[in-house]
This record gives C-alpha cells, sequence and structure tokens, in this order.
C-alpha cells in the first residue's frame, strides 16, 4: 500500500496504542475508547482486528493471554516510542496552531 | 407458508454494497440470508425488519481450509461483542448483521478495507481472471488466424462464427472486468489516502450475468453446426457437469475429514487435472473417431475398389452435369455437399468417373457460394483470388495465381482462370452478381460448353 503504514499513527491507531499501555482484550479496547473519547472517536471491530494483528506483526503490541477466543494484548517499548512520538508531533502541531493564531489575533 | 426461499443471484464476491442493499432489501420483507451459493441464495421466514447487514474480506481464507481459522473466529467473536452477528460466509467474504441502529461499523479505516479488498482480490480473483482473459484471447487469435487462412471456409461454418463471438465475448467480458476491478481498487485506494473514505465498487451484476448467458448460448449454438451437434452439446455439458460435480464434491469432502487446505488443494487439483483430460480426451476421440464435420455430408450408393483402397459412389443429383455439356455416355459418381451459415452458403458438387469406362477426362467439380450480403461477397472472392499465390524462391518464381479474364462467355461481372506452373488450367472463378462460383474441368471446354455451364449454373 502506498501509505506508509505507522510513520504518522491515525486516530484510531494513536487511541489503540494509548489504551494498551494497559493489558487489554480486544472488546475491552472498543469499550475504553469510546469512554474516554466520549464517543467521538469509534473504533470498527473489524478494523480493531486488524489493527491489532498489524500491531503484532511490527512488534508495536503483543499477545500476553488467550482464553477461547479472546486474546489480551499489551503496547510494546518499540509501540511506546512510536505513541510518544505521534504526541510530540500533535503537541507541535498544537503549538504551531496556538502561534499562528496568537500572532492573527495581534493586531 | 414456506419457510425457506431460494433465489438466482448473480451478484460477485466483490460487489459489497450491492449486497448489503440486497440482504437488507430482503429483510425488510422479511427474509434472512441464510446461504450463498455460487448461484443460488437461500433465505429463511423472518418477521420483516429494518436490519444492516456488513460485508467484510478475510484474504488468507482459503476454499479448501477444512474450517474456519483462529484469526476469522477471533475477528468474528470481536464483532459479535461488538453488536454485529455473522449472518454467513462465502469464500473470503464475511456476512454480519446487526438490529442495533447505533451499531458501529465493522470497518472504520477505509485504507484497511481496501487493503483487505485488494489482499482478496489478487488471491482469489485475479489469477482465474487472468488465465480466462489469456485463454480466451487465445482462441480469439486462433478463430481469427482460421478466417485470414480461409475466409470462405470460415464463413460457411456456424460453428466457427459462433465460436468466435462466444470466445471475443468471453475475452472482453474477462478483459473488461479485469481491468475495471483494477482501476476501482486504484481508485479506492487513493480516496482512502486522500479522502479518508472507501469508495464501493459499482455492480456490474445485470451486464456479466447477460453477456455470460451470451456466451454459454453461442458456444452451444456452435456445437449445434457440428455433424451430430446434438451429441456434442450433451457430451459437452455432462463433462462441465460432471468435473464440477466431482472437484467440488472431492473438496468439501476432504475439507468435512479435516485434511490441511495445503493436501485438499493438491489432490483436487490433480484430480481436476487427471480429469480433464479423460474426459476432453473422451469427447475428442469420439469426435475423431466419428469424424467431426460442420458438412451436411451426402450418402453414397456404393463403392468400388482400386489397388486396396475403397471409393464411395454418390448419386446426388447436381445442377450441371457432364451430360449437359458433352454428349457422352458413362457411369460417374455424382456428389453433393452443403455447408451453411447466417452469412454464406457453400455448394461442393462433384462429378467423378467410375473406372473402367471407355471414356477419360470428362469430369468436373464446382462448388457454389451464396453470400448473404456485400460485405461477405467481397470477403469470399478475396479470399478465393487469395488462396493461389506464387510462390517465389531463391532466383525463381513457381506460377499459381488466378489471372483476370474475359467474362462474356461466363455472362459474369469478373472471370479469372487459373495459372499454375507454365500452364494454363480449366479452372474458372466467377463473379456473378449474388454468387461466386469455382469450377475445375477436367477437360478443356469450349466456348459454347462454358455458354451452356453459364447460363445453367447462373440460375442455380
Amino acid at each position: 500500500m502506498p501509505r506508509q503504514r505507522f510513520k504518522t499513527l491515525t486516530q484510531q491507531m494513536f487511541y489503540i496504542l494509548l489504551t494498551l499501555r494497559q493489558e487489554r482484550r480486544g472488546v475491552d479496547i472498543l469499550e475504553e475508547i469510546r469512554s474516554l473519547t466520549q464517543g467521538r472517536v469509534t473504533i470498527g471491530s473489524g478494523t480493531l482486528y486488524d489493527l491489532l494483528e498489524q500491531f503484532q506483526d511490527q512488534e508495536i503490541i503483543r499477545q500476553t493471554r488467550v482464553e477461547g477466543r479472546s486474546r489480551s494484548y499489551i503496547i510494546t517499548p518499540k509501540g511506546e516510542e512510536m505513541l510518544e512520538e505521534e504526541y510530540r508531533r500533535i503537541c507541535d502541531q498544537v503549538k504551531d496552531y496556538r502561534r499562528v493564531m496568537g500572532e492573527e489575533e495581534t493586531p | 407458508m414456506k419457510e425457506t426461499r431460494m433465489q438466482l443471484n448473480f451478484l460477485g464476491l466483490w460487489d459489497q454494497q450491492a449486497i448489503v442493499d440486497k440482504l437488507e432489501a430482503m429483510a425488510a420483507q422479511g427474509w434472512m440470508i441464510q446461504k450463498m451459493g455460487n448461484f443460488f441464495w437461500t433465505y429463511t421466514k423472518i418477521e420483516p425488519r429494518n436490519r444492516r447487514f456488513w460485508v467484510t474480506y478475510f484474504p488468507t481464507v482459503s476454499p479448501y481450509d477444512p474450517g474456519p481459522s483462529q484469526g476469522q473466529l477471533t475477528r468474528e467473536e470481536l464483532c459479535a461483542r461488538d453488536g454485529w452477528q455473522l449472518a454467513v460466509r462465502r469464500d473470503v467474504a464475511q456476512v454480519f448483521y446487526t438490529d442495533r441502529e447505533d451499531a458501529v461499523p465493522i470497518d472504520t479505516d477505509p485504507v484497511l478495507q481496501v487493503e483487505a479488498v485488494r489482499q482478496a482480490y489478487n488471491r482469489r480473483e485475479l489469477p482465474s481472471r487472468l488465465a480466462t482473459t489469456f485463454l480466451s484471447g487465445f482462441y480469439v487469435f486462433i478463430q481469427f488466424r482460421e478466417f485470414f487462412r480461409d475466409p470462405a471456409e470460415f464463413l460457411c461454418s456456424n460453428y466457427h462464427l459462433f465460436a468466435l463471438l462466444a470466445w471475443a465475448i468471453l475475452f472482453v467480458f474477462y478483459l473488461w472486468g479485469t481491468v475495471r476491478d483494477l482501476l476501482w481498487l486504484n481508485r479506492a485506494t487513493r480516496d482512502a489516502l486522500e479522502k479518508g473514505t472507501f469508495l464501493p465498487p459499482r455492480s456490474y451484476a445485470w451486464a456479466e450475468m447477460v453477456l455470460t448467458v451470451l456466451a454459454i448460448l453461442l458456444v452451444v449454438f456452435s456445437l449445434a453446426g457440428l455433424d451430430g451437434g446434438n451429441v456434442y452439446i450433451l457430451l459437452w455439458m455432462g463433462c462441465m457437469g460432471l468435473m464440477f460435480w466431482v472437484t467440488a464434491s472431492l473438496r468439501n469432502f476432504l475439507k468435512k475429514q479435516g485434511f490441511s487446505a495445503a493436501f485438499n488443494r493438491t489432490v483436487t487439483t490433480v484430480t481436476s487435472v487427471v480429469l480433464t483430460m479423460a474426459l476432453l480426451g473422451g469427447v475428442i476421440w469420439l469426435g475423431v473417431s466419428r469424424g467431426i464435420s460442420t458438412r451436411e455430408e451426402s450418402q453414397p450408393v456404393g463403392s468400388y475398389t482400386i489397388e486396396g483402397y475403397t471409393f464411395d459412389i454418390y448419386d446426388d443429383p447436381l445442377p450441371l452435369t457432364v451430360e449437359d455439356l458433352v454428349p457422352v455416355s458413362a457411369q460417374w459418381s455424382r456428389e453433393a455437399n452443403f455447408r451453411s451459415s447466417f452469412l454464406l452458403t457453400q455448394e461442393q458438387y462433384r462429378q467423378d468417373l467410375i473406372p473402367g469406362q471407355e471414356i477419360t477426362n470428362y469430369e468436373m467439380a464446382y462448388t457454389i457460394y451464396r453470400p448473404a450480403n456485400s460485405w461477405v461477397y467481397d470477403t469470399v472472392r478475396r479470399g478465393l483470388i487469395n488462396s493461389r499465390q506464387d510462390e517465389v524462391g531463391d532466383g525463381y518464381v513457381f506460377t499459381d495465381h488466378y489471372q483476370w479474364v474475359d467474362p462474356t462467355p461466363w455472362n459474369a461481372r469478373e472471370v479469372y482462370q487459373a495459372y499454375w506452373s507454365d500452364s494454363i488450367l480449366d479452372t474458372y472463378l466467377v463473379c456473378w452478381e449474388d454468387k461466386i462460383l469455382e469450377i475445375k474441368f477436367y477437360w478443356q471446354p469450349t466456348r459454347e460448353q462454358i455458354a451452356i455451364a453459364a447460363e445453367i449454373l447462373k440460375e442455380a
């Protein structure tokens, strides 16, 4: 695919990794993200499964437990690093936004 | 009240949105999808309701898998926990439904969604599409080669004409379908990346169904044009049916027995190849042993043997006989054969002396072509003229061609006479307004005899 996966995280990827700082099952991730963002961010169950598989392949997260068909995951140091990088990128964007808006507000 | 209902359906595996629309409409009428076959979909009776459906793809699924993989089951479980129940699996596609109006769609990342479709398409659809495109293109090439080699023979054969049309339709259909799918995948990828939206494919189910049925009908018509055509149609349909049934049954049996996908695929593929070779070999053998022909054969009335070879004697009515031209009496074999298509009729006549007669040489062979339109007329005329070509070698030219001669004796538009080696043959190509005659005299006819032959055959 042309998009360089995981170079920059989409909103959905960002929140999945954020919730996986704590060990969670797939279905718990969905609920946690809805609750955390008050329904602003929603992730489809199919998309969540596909992303979890890809994150695992890239060692961004790891599987911790399998109970029946329910699997639990947690973020890896590599994933933490990506999350941190994305956070810095967002912060930089916020800073840029404020600077520009601040300048615009100044007559 | 019926509890189940079967419907003929031509929606493809990739007609995502069309499948969803169809299933939602059926649920609103009180029918829930139960099974999606290749052509028939089965529904069960439910209370009419507004039910939402979703089609998603799991690219690693193989039709040879003994059952759903752990990954597939995990994904289905996750979907179920989020309110989407599995309705049915069909190959790489999984169809889910929900009665919750607020359920979050299963796929919320268009890039991943397109990627799944692309992977599934490349694994399950593209190889067979490319193979069919190549195969049908090859057959179109073969048929065109036959046409250019001998246009008259080709155009008077319904078998060749319908076969060309059938293969051409299949070729265009598969080429267009493959290009269309790949273009859609590229557009969908671009939209997903740039706009963050999923571009659903447009369904061409009806067009594909009409073209497929048309191609099958043309194949049936082309086989019907063969001598004993009905036998070939039945054999062909029987072989195809047997092939599908045996391979599908074997694959399903091995799946049920729990054999691995690799083992199942190998056994089923080997079986289908062996079966194809055996069945097609049988049909070809039958054709060869019976003598495949697109000609309306005349029936012999006797035979004679010379030097161990047996020759048939015929007594068919001929429009022009040797006796019409020459006052001689002898025993001849008179043979007439006909071939006809919706474009051209070919009538072949020959009058051969039966050995042991006092006279010799008074024999002739001629073919009358009756074209349906001016294009066929010109094509046949050009083809017959070009059928004789001088052979040019190292420093020599071997003459073999038709040369224009005065058409007056034949009362025709154009007449050509054959030149071969260093001699002029008594072989003529005569072009009248509505028909073309190619005639070979085994003696040198007089101007008067030619006038009589022209008068009779022009009105024949």
